[in-house]
């Protein structure tokens, strides 16, 4: 052993990190297209799933199964898909811009003002296709820059208490449009809570479109995220341009949230549980965002079609709005991982 | 190679050094000496350009530091700098951003395995930064700069954190590089070590360069500057100077 600690523990190490993360990658894939046929399948209705696409397929909606598969259940697990990888990548790019394991686009705001932002477009212009889309992105955008400019220089618990201040302001907007518009959304207490009853694919077709590019755009800059972890003045040194980057992924991330809560409502902590689990997978010291935000898209659309399948089955033939569903497993790890921190601090 | 003309640098508000006007020699060691809050990691910031001068010029091989474009001036200069969070990243994925300057992050295995094994951090290479103790941690970052690949390198405190022993070997591993045609200029606190492994001292004191010169040439300022007493002794059959 050198002076320096060089160790049998590296190679030891080395063997205990397990399958490569393509493998791990290509197992999360099958995993979330299995929930995602499970939640075709099943519901209060079980449906025979091929023959039920077959209907679809040739345009014969006579069969009861292809009518719920194609008005029903294809949309609802398609929004939970998109909503969840949606959310999960925007959680895991803020977390990358902020350097800070607890911010997650409901803990600092964005969702609660990107649904402000919905609430208010939708009021003053109603029936305007891709207001809704648009209003979202622009109250998640300033939902963060507030947040940043509040806690600029300021440690990690002070982002999250500012992110707390401004979810509450722009929650509190959301309840005086309610009040003042009644009939702004319909059914706006589940949109509240988060959920995707109700979802229809024309609901979707906006959403997607910038989803699927905001997904693609931020594994592009997965490298320039992977730098932005070395702290501002290293990445700058390695020829980053730190502030556009940041920028970038900040736009990239209230795409993502503002888009993803536009259809869903204001779905919880899928942007914190998704990452963290996808680093605790892969981990988070020898991946790089190549590999973790691919995982976290494909974490993120099973983990929220599986809730949303147990949300519509366990308690049937109540449905459970799945936003409580996660709210329930997301609230006790958001407090697990405050206690961790404020041990890390003390 | 590296020269600061007029240069004055700071802060929105605070200047935080002005007036500096020296060159660092190529293919020479440079240490840079003073009192705490002095300027110097400031200076070093400006000289590869993340901090713009308020006044003055830095210039590198006669060109404005500004006018270099990031990644070619990352070709050019690498920065260790003073490590204060320890991001979550192993020896090796560390020592591979170092290519991201060349943009050839993905097939630079052999540099990156060249660079871990001169800056001996190759058997560190699967461990993470946050396991490792300070001195391991700073050859991970000298890899990484090894791994950038560029003819200078700016050292802010390498040697910070470390025991007597490891001090010597990164001052080593520092004169080795130096060896192989590298300039360096390096903030260092340990004043005998600056002195024995420098070929030339800036010393800086209250935001100005107060003596710039060999090692011989600034002894004597910088005891004044420090309040302590210098002296040349000769130890093993090597004049050192020593303060005390």
């Amino acid at each position: 052993m050198s002076i320096w600690g060089s160790s049998l523990r590296s190679e030891n190490e080395r063997k205990k990190s397990g399958l490569p993360g393509g493998v791990k990658l290509a197992l999360l894939a099958v995993l979330t297209l299995s929930c995602a046929v499970l939640g075709l399948c099943l519901g209060s209705t079980v449906i025979d799933l091929p023959a039920a696409l077959a209907g679809v397929i040739s345009g014969d909606l006579s069969p009861a199964g292809s009518r719920i598969l194609l008005y029903v259940r294809l949309p609802r697990v398609l929004a939970a898909m998109l909503a969840g990888s949606a959310l999960s990548v925007s959680g895991m790019l803020i977390q990358a811009v902020l350097s800070n394991p607890l911010a997650a686009p409901n803990v600092i705001g964005v969702n609660a003002g990107a649904g402000f932002f919905t609430f208010l477009s939708m009021a003053l212009l109603p029936g305007v296709r891709g207001a809704a889309q648009l209003g979202a992105f622009l109250g998640a955008l300033s939902a963060v820059l507030l947040v940043l400019a509040v806690s600029a220089g300021a440690g990690r618990l002070t982002i999250i208490l500012s992110g707390v201040a401004v979810s509450s302001i722009f929650t509190a907007g959301i309840n005086t449009v309610k009040t003042f518009c009644p009939d702004t959304l319909y059914n706006g207490s589940a949109f509240l809570i988060g959920g995707f009853s109700g979802v229809s694919l024309q609901d979707l077709s906006p959403a997607w479109a910038m989803i699927l590019p905001a997904l693609a755009l931020a594994w592009g800059l997965s490298r320039q995220a992977d730098l932005l972890g070395l702290g501002e003045a290293p990445a700058r040194s390695l020829g980053l341009n730190v502030k556009l980057t940041r920028f970038v992924l900040i736009i990239l991330s209230c795409v993502l949230a503002g888009c993803a809560v536009s259809f869903s409502g204001l779905l919880s902590f899928v942007g914190l549980l998704a990452p963290h689990m996808v680093r605790k997978i892969f981990g988070e010291a020898k991946t790089s965002h190549r590999l973790l935000i691919p995982a976290a898209a494909l974490l993120g659309a099973g983990f929220v079609t599986l809730c949303d399948l147990l949300s519509r089955t366990l308690f049937a033939p109540y449905e459970l709005p799945v936003g409580i569903l996660l709210s329930f497993v997301g609230g006790p790890f958001f407090l697990s991982l405050l206690i961790r921190e404020r041990r890390r601090s003390l | 190679m590296i020269r600061f003309d007029n240069v004055a640098a700071g802060y929105p508000g605070r200047e935080v050094f002005s007036d500096v006007s020296f060159t660092v020699p190529r293919g020479k060691i440079t240490a840079l000496i003073g009192p705490n809050g002095c300027g110097k990691t400031t200076l070093l910031q400006t000289a590869c350009g993340l901090i713009r001068p308020l006044a003055g010029e830095v210039l590198l091989d006669g060109r404005a530091i500004g006018s270099y474009k990031r990644r070619e001036l990352a070709r050019l200069m690498s920065l260790l700098p003073q490590s204060r969070e320890v991001p979550s990243l192993t020896v090796e994925r560390l020592t591979a951003f170092g290519r991201y300057p060349h943009g050839d992050m993905r097939n630079a295995k052999e540099q990156v395995e060249g660079a871990l094994r001169r800056a001996g951090a190759w058997e560190l290479r699967h461990r993470e930064l946050r396991e490792l103790s300070g001195g391991e941690r700073q050859r991970a970052y000298i890899a990484m700069a090894l791994c950038q690949d560029s003819e200078v390198l700016l050292l802010d405190e390498p040697t910070t954190y470390l025991d007597i022993g490891q001090k010597n070997q990164v001052m080593e591993l520092i004169r080795s590089l130096n060896a192989q045609g590298r300039t360096v200029l390096a903030v260092l606190h340990d004043l005998p070590l600056a002195f024995m492994y420098s070929d030339y001292v800036a010393l800086m004191d209250g935001g100005r360069l107060k003596a710039f010169g060999t090692p011989d040439e600034t002894r004597e300022a910088a005891a004044k500057t420090f309040g302590v007493k210098q002296a040349l002794v000769t130890l093993e059959g090597r004049e050192q100077i020593i303060f005390y």
